[in-house]
């Protein structure tokens, strides 16, 4: 590598806008995690290392109003999105990137055209059709409404790799006998890995953050999501926003979403195709 | 058995017909090769045998069954593609076996047919790793060894050699050579390498755009091409093809009074022909009783020398000559004459052989 020939100082220089970085990137988090753990009014004084911690805040969140089942809801809705996404975004792209038929970049141009609205556009639509469902106040209206927002993306991606794996395996495959689900579930889903992964993380976290839509759609406490019950914390008068419970309802669910990263990261790597054609 | 027998086969991409109507009949266990330059349609016709190309026209049959409307698994056939396309996220065993699986055949037949098919491979050692964990060379095994364990009654080849390094595809020919001798299966084998064609094949197949130039055997082909399409496609250096002229029952090279001995024209009209002959059919005179020969340039393979040069100040041509005599230098004369009975004349405007 390049490192053989630089001086002491350029690599100084290197790790010392690493450090930067990563400061500037992590303090806020950091700074999130300290005020979780301060109790009263101290979060109001500014200090960098934690002096006393207390898991109050993280004790009272789960005492004071449903955030359990917030958790919970917003689990089943976003592995339901990730589920639903994946299922209909693979099949979808198995048509659209292996067949040739009529319409089909209109199709894909369609698909990709619904992601283009601001999600205001589409609210007062949605909520129509998520009553006439009889889905308002469910998480049901939930998982159909992201769908908005996975779809097109999930069918994009998988389109465009599944159109660049080999057509060659795709026809051994076919000379070897596999209909059209063999094809699927057992050549082309494992080869498709990397991908599957990487889109299924996007939506996990369109799923999990997502605001308005969760603010708009449901109605009572045990029925929201995270996100929605995170900004309906109230303190104990109204002129007194609780700080220290919002940052702590803050990192727990951000745990999970570090949690699936770190273990899918090993996934997120292309090159499993290799070995299969000429290098 | 399993015959394959193609009667005016044909197939378009959109408007473009492709391959233009095909007769031909490969015998049972006989080994085919098609050969033909680039874009022809080799792969196609290949890929319509196969299944993966719908049949236009015409009719398919493999052991006397129409096979044009039948699935690709069903045909009895099995192919080996350019690339390998081995399955990447299966082990060398899970590949082989994966046909036979979806086939239903229970486990001792598969354990029993992918064991065979490794010994006869010599792949038994790597049946536990992944297509990434292999050589180009094993790589190919393996899609063999895939073709093999279905116990086919066809095996079609598309150029499987053609990524090998040049001192592994001449061990992988000899061991596709013993592997058909050994199973005793019809073959229909692509290649753009005249040296495998030759060696290879029962039957050479010519393709030139879409149709079929000559069929026959590697002697045939090379003793009596059919027309000049063969002839200079054929052989390497490619066969010399000068424009000449048939007077009074002899041959002489066009605007020259060069007369050509070895051809007997005796009973053809004065006209235009194509006259045709191999470099390696050249005879040196020493007496100069022959065509003048000017050397432009001279490649020494060692047991031959190939020259490039101007025959009787005329047209260009090529000589392939012994190596054991003192070897000619750019810019010499030398006296040569094509062998007897050794040329051929063709048409000059139909270019079919006379
Ligand atoms: N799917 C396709 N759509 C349109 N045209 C095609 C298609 N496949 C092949 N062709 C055309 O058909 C012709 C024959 O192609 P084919 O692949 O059979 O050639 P080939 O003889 O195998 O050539 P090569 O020696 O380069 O492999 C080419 O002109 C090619 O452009
Ligand atoms: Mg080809």
């Amino acid at each position: 590598m390049a490192a053989r020939h630089t001086s002491p100082a350029a690599k100084i220089g290197f790790w010392l806008l690493v450090a930067v970085l990563l400061v500037i990137l992590l303090f806020p988090f950091y700074y999130a995690v300290i005020t979780s753990f301060k109790s009263g009014s101290a979060i109001f004084e500014v200090d960098y290392l934690p002096a006393a911690l207390s898991a109050g805040n993280y004790t009272s969140i789960f005492a004071e109003q449903p955030f359990g089942r917030n958790i919970l809801n917003s689990l089943v809705v976003s592995v339901a999105v990730v589920g639903i996404s994946l299922f209909l975004g693979l099949t979808a792209a198995l048509a659209l990137g292996r067949f040739r038929f009529k319409g089909r970049r209109m199709m894909l141009l369609a698909v990709l055209s619904v992601s283009m609205f601001p999600q205001v556009a589409v609210l007062s639509g949605m909520f129509e059709l998520i009553r006439v469902l009889g889905l308002f106040n469910n998480p049901g209206g939930l998982i159909l409404s992201y769908l908005i927002f996975t779809l097109p993306f999930t069918v994009w991606v998988l389109t465009s790799f599944i159109r660049d794996l080999p057509a060659e395996v795709e026809e051994a495959a076919i000379m070897d006998g596999a209909k059209p689900w063999t094809l699927l579930t057992r050549i082309f889903l494992p080869m498709m890995w990397p991908a599957m992964v990487t889109t299924g993380l996007l939506a996990f976290i369109v799923a999990w953050n997502e605001f308005l839509f969760a603010l708009t759609f449901t109605l009572s406490n045990d029925q929201r999501t995270v996100p929605v019950a995170i900004a309906l914390i109230t303190g104990g008068s109204e002129f007194e926003v609780p700080w220290g419970r919002i940052m702590a309802a803050s990192v727990i669910v951000t745990v999970p979403l570090i949690a699936l990263v770190l273990i899918f990261q090993r996934r997120i790597v292309s090159g499993l195709t290799a070995g299969a054609v000429k290098g | 058995m399993a015959t394959v027998t193609l009667r005016d086969l044909r197939k378009s991409f959109g408007d473009t017909e492709v391959i233009k109507g095909i007769d031909l009949e490969i015998e049972d266990g006989k080994f085919c090769v098609l050969v033909g330059p680039s874009g022809c349609g080799k792969s196609t016709l290949l890929r319509m045998i196969a299944g993966l190309e719908d049949i236009d026209g015409g009719a398919l049959s493999i052991g006397g069954e129409v096979m044009n409307d039948i699935a690709p698994a069903e045909r009895g056939v099995s192919m080996v593609f350019q690339s390998y396309a081995l399955y990447p996220h299966m082990t060398v065993y899970q590949n082989m076996s994966f046909g036979l699986k979806l086939a239903k055949e229970s486990d001792e037949t598969v354990e029993e047919r992918v064991r065979n098919a490794a010994e006869i491979l010599q792949i038994t050692d790597l049946l536990d790793r992944k297509p990434k964990a292999l050589s180009g060379g094993q790589r190919q095994r393996v899609a063999i060894g895939r073709a093999i364990v279905r116990d086919p009654k066809v095996f079609l080849f598309d150029e499987p050699l053609s990524n090998l390094d040049a001192t592994l595809r001449v061990q992988m020919r000899l061991e596709i050579s013993r592997l058909h001798r050994r199973l005793g299966t019809t073959m229909i084998h692509v290649t753009h390498d005249q040296v495998e064609a030759m060696t290879l094949a029962d039957q050479i197949v010519v393709l030139n755009q879409g149709v079929v130039a000559q069929a026959g055997t590697p002697r045939d082909l090379y003793d009596r091409p059919a027309n000049t399409f063969v002839a200079g496609f054929i052989g390497s250096p490619a066969m010399n093809l000068l424009d000449a002229r048939v007077k009074g029952g002899s041959v002489v090279l066009e605007g020259t009074d060069a007369r050509i001995e070895g051809v007997d024209a005796a009973d053809r009209p004065d006209g235009p022909v194509t006259l045709g002959f191999r470099p390696e059919h050249a005879e040196l005179r020493d007496d100069g009783d022959g065509l003048p020969f000017e050397v432009e340039v001279m490649e020494d393979l060692g047991d031959t020398c190939v020259l490039h040069g101007v025959l009787a100040d005329g047209p260009q041509a090529t000589l392939r000559i012994p190596a054991e005599t003192a070897l000619p230098a750019r810019g010499d004369r030398m006296c040569v004459m094509p062998g007897d009975g050794r040329c051929h004349l063709f048409d000059r405007d139909s270019g079919q052989r006379i």
